[in-house]
């Protein structure tokens, strides 16, 4: 009887989520592939984002992170709902206002020149392809953990069915379906926190809290001052407009959509953060201690729920990873396209949308055969976030602001910051490598105004 | 303060359910208003004579 109304769970999941995709419709034309034709309401650019932002890092990461230091990890959380605020009031609408902008790639090439263009599209195709690389490994961890599948048959399984989506629907078809997953992961999760709460909580109230504050307290005191300064600024600028981002703030049908998507998408992840941490505190009432961080979740809702409900959760976590799979597939094929073959050969509308069918198929088998690479989730996250900050951010927004930015600075601030970034890392390794990303993004915005100063002297 | 903490954990989890919510109703209407893609027309012939 379980086995059935699981399956049928699981496949009513699927027969939804294919007719969602289905309705999306095939992009029929370039515009359509990597923008969605600039005409998402808010609902869904909100909803896009949010499912694109929480990924197995922010949900079965943040479980276990509540698991082990309490309410540490919401604090350091506020970082990244600060930063898509100030996304929403500062940037996203100024990028949205540019004309003829399908990447972020597009508004520094319309802001620098051709070459600075194309190196923040060699920069972005990475940096989709390692988050993506991620993504695939926790597909693969979820597919392992519940059917004792493979881990490379769960990584192939889940890129498969998300590429077959992605390289038909493009971009529209990505937010959709994200639209669908955001609905089951912001439901059904909550649900399992109000279960726990509810029926399996020792101690009541009072237990709750004192739990908490025990946590709490053993996370700050495995964290010196300098790693947790290296983790607010992860957050905080780490994955401020990755490619899937800034597509959806292009994407938004009006400046104002853009401006409220975010601002609204860093209100949720208060929220959203204060329920995962809370599930982590419940859990340590419910599994035993010294649980793998990766597996708290996994292991809770086995205690607490009957095996649909375990069943359920596999969807939850499916819908999760696969929501931003998509995004960062598309927005990688489209950067290719965009950023890298469009400055370089004259593509036609068709043409266009041929390579980046085709450039989404090449991501995600670079992410597949990638995944087998990526440590733990939130170290893979972690090392994304130290390069794409330093690399590409005050190249972005200091050429958004300034009168006339400088090709040079560009170049310079985007090769030293990657460069940067990168060594720090195999520099210090491991266990401090989460302050990589301050020297990183100090010698990036050094070299900016080294590159600006001597273009300025030139006259250029 | 026990009290406080249940009472923002509680809030939270409205807020996010309320959230998932509001988005599916989106998520309904964007499905439902789905048109065909509308056919090119032809291409109008010009007047000799305009």
């Amino acid at each position: 009887m379980h086995t059935v109304v699981s399956v049928t769970l699981v496949a009513s999941y699927v027969v939804v989520l294919t007719f969602v995709a289905v309705r999306a419709r095939a992009a029929r034309e370039y515009a359509e592939f990597s923008l969605a034709r600039r005409a998402l309401p808010l609902a869904l650019v909100f909803g896009s984002l949010c499912a694109t932002y929480v990924g197995p890092g922010f949900s079965i990461g943040f479980v276990g992170k509540g698991f082990q230091s309490g309410f540490l990890f919401f604090g350091i959380g506020l970082a990244y709902s600060l930063q898509n605020v100030l996304v929403g009031v500062l940037v996203a609408p100024r990028l949205r206002a540019l004309n003829d902008c399908h990447t972020l790639g597009d508004a520094i090439g319309q802001k620098y020149d051709r070459r600075c263009h194309v190196l923040a599209g060699v920069i972005s195709v990475g940096l989709c392809t390692g988050y993506a690389a991620v993504m695939a490994k926790a597909g693969g961890v979820v597919f392992k953990d519940v059917f004792g599948l493979p881990l490379w048959s769960g990584v192939v399984l889940i890129v498969g069915i998300t590429t077959l989506y992605t390289t038909s629907g493009g971009l529209r078809a990505s937010v959709v379906t994200d639209a669908f997953q955001f609905t089951a992961f912001a439901i059904l999760l909550p649900v399992v926190l109000v279960l726990a709460l509810g029926f399996h909580l020792e101690g009541g109230i009072a237990g709750f809290a004192e739990r908490a504050a025990v946590a709490t307290q053993d996370g700050l005191a495995s964290k010196t001052p300098f790693q947790i300064i290296g983790l607010v600024t992860a957050f905080l600028l780490g994955e401020t407009l990755i490619p899937p981002y800034a597509n959806r703030a292009l994407a938004s049908r009006t400046t104002r959509v853009s401006k409220h998507a975010f601002v609204l998408g860093g209100l949720f992840s208060v929220v959203w953060f204060a329920v995962m941490i809370s599930l982590g505190v419940a859990a340590r009432g419910i599994v035993p201690a010294g649980t793998d961080e990766d597996h708290v979740l996994l292991n809770m809702v086995k205690a607490i729920m009957p095996t649909e409900g375990y069943m359920l959760l596999l969807v939850v976590s499916i819908s999760v990873i696969m929501s931003s799979l998509d995004s960062l597939l598309n927005a990688g094929a489209v950067v290719f396209t965009q950023d890298i073959v469009r400055p370089i050969h004259r593509l036609v509308d068709g043409k266009a949308l041929d390579v980046g069918r085709t450039a989404t198929v090449m991501i995600a088998v670079a992410a597949a055969v990638a995944a087998a690479a990526v440590p733990t989730i939130i170290d893979g996250l972690l090392v994304c976030y130290t390069i794409w900050a330093p690399a590409i951010l005050p190249v972005l927004v200091l050429g958004l602001w300034l009168k006339k930015p400088r090709p040079l600075a560009g170049i310079l601030s985007m090769v030293v910051g990657a460069l940067v970034a990168g060594l720090s890392q195999l520099a210090v390794g491991g266990a401090t490598r989460v302050p990589a990303i301050l020297p990183a993004l100090g010698a990036a915005v050094l070299a900016y105004f080294i590159g600006h100063l001597l273009s300025r002297e030139k006259g250029e | 303060m026990q009290t406080v903490l249940i009472v923002l954990v509680i809030l939270a989890t409205a807020a996010t359910i309320a959230s998932g919510l509001w988005v599916a109703t989106g998520l309904i209407a964007a499905i439902t208003s789905v048109k065909p893609p509308a056919s090119v027309p032809p291409k109008a012939e010009h007047p000799d004579h305009p």
